[in-house]
């Protein structure tokens, strides 16, 4: 249950840190943005450890190349903003959250499945589902309802 | 073109979800979420050197709480691992996409972190309400 809320405001995060960067971004430049946007979650991750007082991992050098990946997620996050700031300008943002949401979800259970849970029928039918939800609001953002709009 | 940088960008957030993840489960997740903002960083440096951009008065050009939006990140990165570590990738990936839903919803609505307010479209609750039906049945089937 814990997991599932924290799943959710992960995506929730998502959507607030994208319109304070957005905001720096538009006076200061997206990489720059990016730049102060680490310094500043650094910061806090830094205070964050601080006082959780976890106990300092035991570290090793990868020995196999599947045991690297785990270090890389830092520098997935910068292309993954990079890639957004090239496209971004270049096409229809309907086209491109759709795009994005459904090539995450086929990946993630891809991804899974290669890991050894087996691909269920309710994980297609209830991704199905959420890219159904998606699309129709989406959708909506795109024609407001008629009337009511400032 | 576009397009197919548009599917490049969903593979490798999902296997960011999968990497930031294994992280956390070896090291501890604080730990883990100091680490991925520190390569990030890094990274990010590298990408302002090779493109030459400079940070000469940029860190006083915008209001202070612009400067902010790296706090809100921590929560998506501790979020994700303490998701991923109990439920995996896809779900952890479906339940992101009915957070973000949400926090558009909530975000347009009350015109919350400087947003235009856009009158609420009962409608979008919908859409919501299909996502999470969706990340309810890949969690039970």
């Amino acid at each position: 249950m814990v997991a599932i809320v924290f799943g959710v405001l992960a995506g929730a995060s998502i959507v607030g840190g994208r319109m304070v960067n957005a905001r720096l971004s538009s006076t200061i430049g997206p990489y720059c943005g990016t730049f102060y946007n680490y310094v500043t979650g650094l910061s806090l991750s830094l205070v964050l450890l601080f006082l959780s007082g976890e106990a300092f991992p035991a570290l090793s050098l990868p020995q196999t190349f599947g045991e690297s990946g785990m270090y890389l997620g830092g520098l997935l996050g910068v292309i993954v903003v990079v890639i957004a700031n090239i496209i971004t300008p270049r096409m229809s943002a309907f086209l491109m959250t759709i795009i994005i949401f459904v090539s995450q979800l086929v990946s993630g259970i891809t991804i899974d499945a290669l890991g050894g849970t087996p691909v269920s029928i309710g994980k297609i039918v209830g991704a199905g589902l959420v890219l159904i939800g998606v699309l129709y609001n989406q959708s909506l953002e795109r024609r407001p309802k008629k009337g009511k709009a400032a | 073109m576009t397009v197919f940088f548009s599917i490049f960008s969903g593979v490798l957030i999902a296997v960011m979800i999968l990497f930031n993840g294994q992280l956390g489960v070896a090291w501890g997740n604080y730990h883990a979420t100091v680490f991925v903002h520190l390569s990030g960083l890094f990274v990010i440096t590298l990408v302002l050197l090779f493109k030459r951009i400079s940070l000469k008065n940029t860190l006083r050009a915008a209001p202070w709480q612009s400067y902010l939006g790296g706090f809100i990140g921590i929560l998506g990165v501790v979020g994700n691992n303490l998701s991923f570590a109990a439920l995996g990738v896809s779900i952890t990936l479906a339940l992101g996409l009915l957070g973000q839903t949400a926090a558009a919803l909530l975000v347009d609505s009350f015109g919350l972190l400087g947003a235009k307010k856009i009158p609420f479209d009962g409608r979008r609750l919908v859409g919501a309400a299909l996502i999470a039906a969706g990340a309810v049945a890949m969690m039970l089937f």
